[in-house]
């Protein structure tokens, strides 16, 4: 059977000369049963696309949240901010920017709204919440060093996670026990939506037992709460657990999560 | 009449050149895609009175379009992409107006039966077509659940057209031979689970 397969799977990759192409259409017109074998190989393939094009689509309408929050911060400006800080604030200047600020408010309502609903999900939704509320940025210190883990918060502030992995990448290249890159490789592996890679991260950053504040166990139940594959919720929930019992970094919100799962 | 390609902002081109490649580039290259013309959702909402959810789903849509067109090949850069997406905005946004009416879902269909099979001569194609549209397409949805993570993402990623070798990269696989042999126990798998 699977040999079959392999020979379906030749001729749609291509593989194949034009003779081969005519006797393998010659078969499907003689052989019923290889018939069935190709029909199920192309309805496969239509599935597996229309599957991905689903996953793409909450892929862009994480991006969308993303963009709207970006458009309320932008709405109001930078010098806008500084100047409702003052208190000369010129009636006229709160006049024209009446109209910001209220679209502003709304658009903020419709999003803590939206946020709100989410936190009342399943597990992902409550992942994406986090996600979304707590690492849209990384806090960047102040420093003229450029190393591979303060370039990498550079691009992951700015947008560019894929180049952002490849400098906490290679920041671990030099140092694979480095903390912050462990739990920065982990978050931004996480939002790339690779789940497994994160959990590997995060592990190592769980392992290291001469941390103050370590963050792996709450991050690892995260990443399996936004997996949500069998047995990720459970498995969830138990490192949640055990950050509250132990008082670990983020206790706060695995209760909270606790509460909600 | 402008060069094929003349019409490109920078932009464009860094878009077009990020999504010709494969794995997690093409990935950043749908993203910037998607976050170039966001507002085309407003558009949607003002010009065609659609709701937010549904000028989202028009303007996903039509990204998903795009993405297509531009990696087979068939974009040939005889306007800017802003031009050539917004064409296709308007269309899905139409679409969507008419299947509102007769509440018909879904305005895109990413690969139809007749796009596989196109190199086959009319006698092969019409007896495969008749043996898919007796296919049962949500049991076989439900089975390739069952299948689990990596040989979902096996099948997703070859039949969007990305090679063994560069499926090896992005699910950090050996070789691609080693690719090869696991997304075919993947298939066979799921057809012996569509079987049961």
């Amino acid at each position: 059977m699977t040999e079959s397969l392999e020979y379906i799977d030749n001729y749609f990759k291509k593989a194949f000369t034009g003779h081969e192409n005519q006797q393998f259409e010659q078969r499907i017109i003689e052989d019923p049963a290889f018939a069935e074998e190709v029909a199920f190989y192309i309805a496969t393939m239509q599935t597996a696309l229309q599957q991905q094009a689903e996953d793409k689509k909450e892929r862009f309408r994480q991006l969308y949240k993303e963009s709207i929050a970006e458009d309320n911060v932008r709405a109001l400006g930078d010098d806008d901010i500084r100047s409702i800080g003052r208190k000369d604030i010129h009636p006229g200047r709160i006049r024209r920017l009446f109209p910001a600020l209220v679209a502003a408010a709304v658009l903020l309502l419709v999003v803590t709204g939206w946020f709100l609903i989410i936190r009342a999900g399943s597990p992902q939704q409550l992942a994406d919440s986090y996600i979304t509320g707590n690492w849209q940025s990384l806090p960047v210190t102040m420093t003229s060093n450029e190393s591979p883990l303060q370039t990498g918060l550079s691009y992951y502030n700015n947008g560019d996670l894929p180049a952002a992995a490849a400098q906490f990448e290679k920041s671990l290249q030099t140092d694979s026990s480095n903390s912050k890159a462990l739990e920065y490789a982990g978050i931004v592996a996480l939002r790339l939506l690779q789940y497994d890679k994160a959990i590997a991260y995060f592990r190592k950053l769980e392992d290291n037992t001469q941390l103050f504040a370590n963050p792996g166990k709450f991050d690892h139940a995260l990443t399996l709460m936004k997996r949500n594959q069998p047995g990720d919720a459970k498995a969830a929930k138990e490192l949640l657990e055990q950050v509250v019992l132990n008082h670990l970094t983020n206790k706060e919100a695995a209760d909270d999560f606790l509460k909600k799962l | 009449m402008a060069n094929p390609g003349s019409l490109l902002l920078p932009n464009d081109r860094e878009i077009l050149d990020h999504l010709s490649m494969e794995s997690n580039t093409r990935r950043r290259g749908e993203e910037m895609l998607f976050r170039s013309y966001t507002y085309f959702i407003r558009e949607g909402i003002k010009k065609f009175r659609l709701s937010e959810e549904e000028a989202f789903d028009a303007y996903s849509e039509t990204i998903l379009s795009a993405i297509s067109i531009i990696t087979d090949g068939s974009f040939q850069g005889n306007s800017s992409l802003k031009t050539f997406l917004f064409r296709i905005f308007q269309n899905k946004c139409v679409d969507l107006l008419r299947k509102k009416t007769t509440k018909r879902q879904s305005i895109h269909r990413t690969v139809s039966i007749a796009e596989l099979s196109q190199q086959f001569s009319d006698a092969a194609k019409s007896i495969i077509q008749r043996m898919v549209d007796n296919t049962d397409l949500h049991l076989l949805r439900q089975r390739m659940d069952e299948l689990g993570g990596k040989c979902r993402q096996l099948l997703m990623l070859s039949a969007e057209g990305y090679s063994d070798k560069a499926i090896t990269q992005e699910l950090e696989y050996k070789t691609a031979d080693v690719v090869k042999t696991s997304r075919l126990r993947c298939l066979e798998r799921l057809r012996q689970l569509y079987k049961q």
